[in-house]
């Protein structure tokens, strides 16, 4: 008994002991923006003010292997602030080629949802690509797991390997929410993703495959793949993806293709241009997600006032289901 | 010069060698285990600035700092990236928000950041070449930092 008590104690004591020459424990960081815009040619759209995302993150360091991660967004939910917990996380990383991690976390499919998360001060742009967009924003990927991760990079020479298989709940009755607390069947969704990076350059390929069950008791499979470009080579930074997302249900396949390219270039340290063509294409036998048929192409400026806060403004054309629009934006995003 | 005594010339002597020895000279120090003896500009670029996260051996890539503003420190990152300290912990903030790596450590002063280097696989740290001791080893010369 006494045995078994001294190891719970030791268990539950030695990520603090650990901790204590680990420098700080605990960090918080806040991001947020606030924009202004005027969409012409939309008439159902006023121009307006608004309050973007509001998004803490808390990681600590429990151990040199252990660390924690909660990402909380407050955003629009209606008229007021609704509260969402984007990810959460425990990690396990003895080594650089394998971190194991449990909770909610980034779907590693494709470039931009996992080098950027909710705060928008991290994209060159005020938005992400609709292709990136969250599952509570019509985005068509499935953007969280909640399940388990494993991540690694390995170093080779002068080319690095990375890694990511993940298991989760997967899809539920509909795109959104990602099935948080439970799965309404026992198919979990697995998502595997290979990158290979030179330089400045990395790119790579991932994967997903997933049966969802909907509401009226059908079983829909769903199989994503996703390729994706990251360059930068002097002052330019290109992204480039495409994915194609392929549901069945009953017999019935819909096929929906999209992709954007992204360019920025960095004319100083502060100020950086940048330019987006995007195109998704929604099936016609589509029925899960609500995604539109899109285009748009923007293109903008964006100006760090200091390292953390930035100012952007840009304009661009879009067609979304079948409506033009001409959009002007500006946005203050900062994170710390 | 010949204007100047015996006596002034040995104090001459003595303070520029004086001056030489408390010019800052930043370096990148890693763990004694790190496989890498030397770092050229560009990778040292690339590691300050989380572009290479891990060593060859596996060990985690892990930034140390002195916390607070630091003269050797800012002169060290500006050499090796051309970048402030706050420019750097935004791209480390970027990285962490990413959950790509792991905070910088940031301790007191600059003894403690050695010892945690030393301390530490995979850690690496700007510091002044004053402050190195043979328990961490010196993989880069930031140059004309001063």
């Amino acid at each position: 008994m006494h045995i078994r008590l001294g190891l719970i104690a030791a268990l539950v004591i030695s990520p603090a002991v650990a901790a204590m020459d680990m420098g700080d424990m605990l960090e918080l960081h806040f991001g947020a923006d606030v924009e202004a815009g005027k969409r012409f040619g939309d008439s159902a759209t006023p121009s307006e003010f608004n309050l973007g995302i509001i998004d803490t993150m808390i990681h600590g360091r429990l151990s040199r292997d252990f660390s924690a991660l909660a990402e909380i967004v407050y955003e629009d939910a209606g008229g007021g602030f609704g509260f969402d917990v984007e990810r959460l996380m425990l990690s396990y990383e003895p080594r650089a080629w394998f971190r194991l991690s449990v909770g909610r976390f980034h779907t590693p499919l494709g470039y931009w949802n996992t080098a950027f998360h909710h705060a928008r001060w991290m994209y060159a742009s005020t938005r992400a690509p609709l292709l990136a967009h969250f599952e509570d924003d019509q985005g068509p990927l499935p953007t969280h797991t909640i399940g388990v991760l494993v991540h690694g990079a390995v170093p080779a020479g002068g080319v690095r390997l990375e890694y990511d298989v993940a298991v989760g709940n997967g899809r539920g009755p509909t795109a959104d929410p990602p099935q948080q607390f439970a799965d309404n069947n026992g198919h979990k969704s697995v998502c595997a993703a290979l990158h290979v990076g030179i330089g400045g350059l990395r790119a790579g390929v991932s994967g997903l495959i997933d049966t969802a069950t909907l509401a009226s008791g059908e079983n829909m499979s769903e199989k994503l793949a996703v390729a994706d470009v990251h360059l930068i080579l002097g002052e330019v930074e290109a992204i480039a993806e495409g994915a194609l997302i392929h549901h069945e249900t009953s017999g019935v396949g819909a096929t929906n293709l999209g992709g954007y390219v992204q360019l920025a270039y960095g004319l100083s340290e502060d100020l950086h241009l940048y330019g987006r063509a995007e195109r998704f294409v929604r099936a016609a036998t589509e029925t899960y997600l609500d995604t539109p048929t899109a285009s748009n192409v923007l293109g903008g400026i964006r100006y760090e006032l200091v390292p953390t806060a930035a100012l952007k403004v840009e304009g661009g054309w879009d067609r979304r289901s079948g409506v033009d629009a001409m959009t002007v934006r500006g946005q203050l995003s900062w994170l710390f | 010069m010949a204007v100047l005594g015996s006596g002034a010339r040995i104090l001459l002597a003595a303070a520029i060698l004086v001056s030489l020895s408390t010019r800052a000279e930043p370096v990148i120090v890693v763990h004694p285990s790190c496989p890498v003896s030397r770092l050229s500009p560009d990778e040292a670029r690339r590691l300050l600035l989380g572009a290479d996260l891990s060593w060859s051996n596996g060990d985690a890539a892990q930034l140390v700092e002195i916390r607070g503003d630091d003269a050797v420190v800012a002169a060290g990152y500006q050499a090796i990236a051309r970048k402030t300290p706050s420019q750097v912990r935004s791209e480390w903030n970027r990285l962490v928000f990413a959950g790509r790596a792991n905070p910088p450590l940031r301790f007191g002063t600059a003894a403690e950041v050695r010892a945690a280097v030393g301390r530490l696989p995979g850690a690496f740290a700007v510091i002044d070449s004053s402050a190195s001791n043979p328990s961490v080893k010196i993989v880069f010369r930031a140059p004309g930092a001063d």
